[in-house]
Formats: C-alpha cells, structure tokens, sequence
C-alpha cells in the first residue's frame, strides 16, 4: 500500500468536515434554538472527551490517572489558572509513577 | 463590551495544547518509526492529517495489514465530531477570514480553549492558537521518530494527563458559572462512558452521540428555564 495515498486520503476526510460547516454557516440565518445547541457543544463535548478517556490518560494504571484528575479538578476548583494546572498536574503525576509506576 | 482577540492571545493560550502535544506526537513518531515507516511519511501524517487518535489508529491498522479503503472510512468517523465543532465555532467568530486555514487547525484541543474564550473569537486568534499547536505537534513527531528513545520513560508517561488537565480547567470554571453547562457536561460523560463500557458503538459514534444527546438536553433545559425565568446566560 503506498503510505503517502493513504494518508493524503484521510487528510481529505478529516479536512472536509471541519472546513464545510466555517464555510457554510451564515450566523444570521441560523435559528435561535440551533444557536443555543451549537453554543452548548463545547461543554458536551468536553464533557465526553474527559470521561472515560481521562481513566486511561496513564496506560494501565488508571488509579495514578483517577488520582490525578481528582487532584487536578481540586487545583482547578481554587486557582483557576490553566498553565499552573496544567503543570503542577503533570509534575503530580510524574511523582505518581516514581513512587508507584513500577 | 468584549475585546477582539488577536494572534497574540492565540499563541499564548496555545500553550498547554503545546505542552500536551509534544509528548503525544513524540510518542506517534515512535510508533511510526516502529512499524518502519519511513520518517517522511511520519511527518506527513502530521503535517497533512493533524488528528491525533485517528493517525494513531491508522498506524495500527497498517500494522495488521488493513485495507486503505478500512482506514480512510475509520478515520472519516472518529474525525466526523469536528463537524459539529466546526459549526459551533462558525456562529461565535466575529468576522470569518481565511475558512480554508483555520477549520484545517480545528482539533478537540484548539476548539475546546477557542470555545470557551470569554473574549470575541477572530480568524487572527484562531490562526496563533490553531497555528502553535500544530507546530507543536508536527515538530514533536519529528522529534519521536528521531530521538524519542532518549526521553526519560517517567515524563513520557507523566505528560499524558497534560490534555486531560487542560480540559478540566476549561470546564471547571465554566461549570461553576452555569448550572446549565455542568448538566450539559455531565451528561455527556455519562453517556460517553455508558457507550464506551458496554461497548455498543465504535468510539467515533460514541463521542458524536454524547455530545448530540449532552448539547440537545442542555437546549432544551436552557429553553424551559428561559419561559420560566427572565433571563438564563
């Protein structure tokens, strides 16, 4: 199989759905009610990619992983700063996997 | 009145998706090199796709010898969610430019820190975050297929909760603010997991069906409370 067909073709599918709506969508013309589901979107969405995903986020060991979740939504809750979250949450985990990862 | 961001709040808020991807392409241009593609190949994978589980899949399947035609039509699913991103994304930019460039950078990563901007989301933004974030990715891909071996195991693993991180601190604040939106995301999760468990449907449906069901109940919650009160954000 030629790599650079395949992936060329998976290019075009990735691409034409993310492209169609920007291109289609006129804001004016779309209904009130639609506005309220697509505005909600981000919110299921990333509802839906934390959860399972997140349990999995560390290979086979999902307990460091629910550990970190825990202790970052905890971050999260009282200093809403995303790169100290984000950091402190991969050096709270990479203490995890010293500790306990073997 | 809400400020119009620019290329400069783009490339900064990039950041975690910068520090999130690097270890996931170093990881793909491993893989890649592992099932001795060769490292052109790699980098065009990123650099033509830019979707990270379905290059990962895709990897995987021309490992067990799949059809192209297999691949493509799984990759077309797993990546079919950026359409309702990419909806939800047209009504909130203020003034739509470069359509060809910027739905090209529409990732879970970008959409969900574009999408929870306070601020007015222009094309200028969207090509600084969607922009550092892809740089991230096609340079980190390098990086694993050249010396990926080399970094220590530890904070390989580690960094795989940096995305994970992020999107939790997108949507806790958010979900403090608004009893809708925390229902919204709850639901999602619930239905995602319910479908990923029982294993009823692949996980390209899944997430499609969980954000469709999560959004829909939220509209409608967000409908009933409009009659009964004045005014619901």
């Amino acid at each position: 199989m030629k790599v650079v067909v395949l992936i060329i073709l998976m290019g075009a599918v990735t691409y034409i759905p993310r492209w169609i709506p920007m291109f289609a969508i006129d804001q004016e013309k779309i209904p009130k009610r639609m506005k309220s589901f697509l505005s909600l979107i981000p919110y299921a969405a990333l509802g839906a990619l934390i959860m399972p995903g997140s349990i999995q986020a560390i290979e086979g060991k999902p307990w460091i992983s629910l550990a970190a979740i825990i202790f970052t939504g905890a971050i999260v809750w009282f200093r809403e700063n995303m790169i100290m979250t984000v950091l402190s949450s991969v050096a709270f985990t990479c203490l995890l996997l010293f500790l306990f990862g073997r | 009145m809400t400020r119009k961001l620019t290329y400069k709040d783009g490339i900064v808020s990039a950041f975690p998706i910068f520090i999130g991807y690097i270890p996931i392409s170093i990881t793909f241009g491993l893989l890649a090199k592992s099932i001795s593609l060769t490292m052109l190949d790699a980098f065009l994978f990123s650099v033509i796709v830019f979707a990270g589980a379905s290059q990962f899949v895709a990897l995987n399947l021309i490992k067990m010898g799949i059809g192209m035609g297999e691949i493509v039509l799984a990759t077309l699913l797993m990546n079919f969610r950026h359409f309702l991103m990419s909806a939800s994304l047209a009504v909130r930019l203020s003034r739509k430019r470069w359509i060809p460039i910027v739905s090209f950078g529409i990732t879970d990563e970008t959409f969900s820190v574009a999408s929870t901007q306070d601020d007015q989301i222009t094309s200028e933004y969207l090509v600084g975050l969607n922009g550092t974030a892809y740089v991230g990715w096609v340079g980190g891909t390098i990086l694993g297929y050249g010396v990926g071996q080399f970094l220590p195991e530890i904070m390989q693993k580690g960094m795989g909760i940096a995305l994970y991180a992020m999107f939790i601190a997108l949507l806790i604040p958010e979900a403090k603010k608004s009893k809708n939106i925390a229902r919204v995301a709850a639901i999602s999760a619930v239905v995602n997991m319910l479908l990923t468990y029982t294993q009823w449907i692949n996980a390209g449906w899944g997430i499609i069906i969980s954000i469709i069901i999560g959004a829909g109940m939220g509209s409608i919650c967000e409908n009933k409370e409009e009659n009964k009160e004045a005014e619901v954000v």
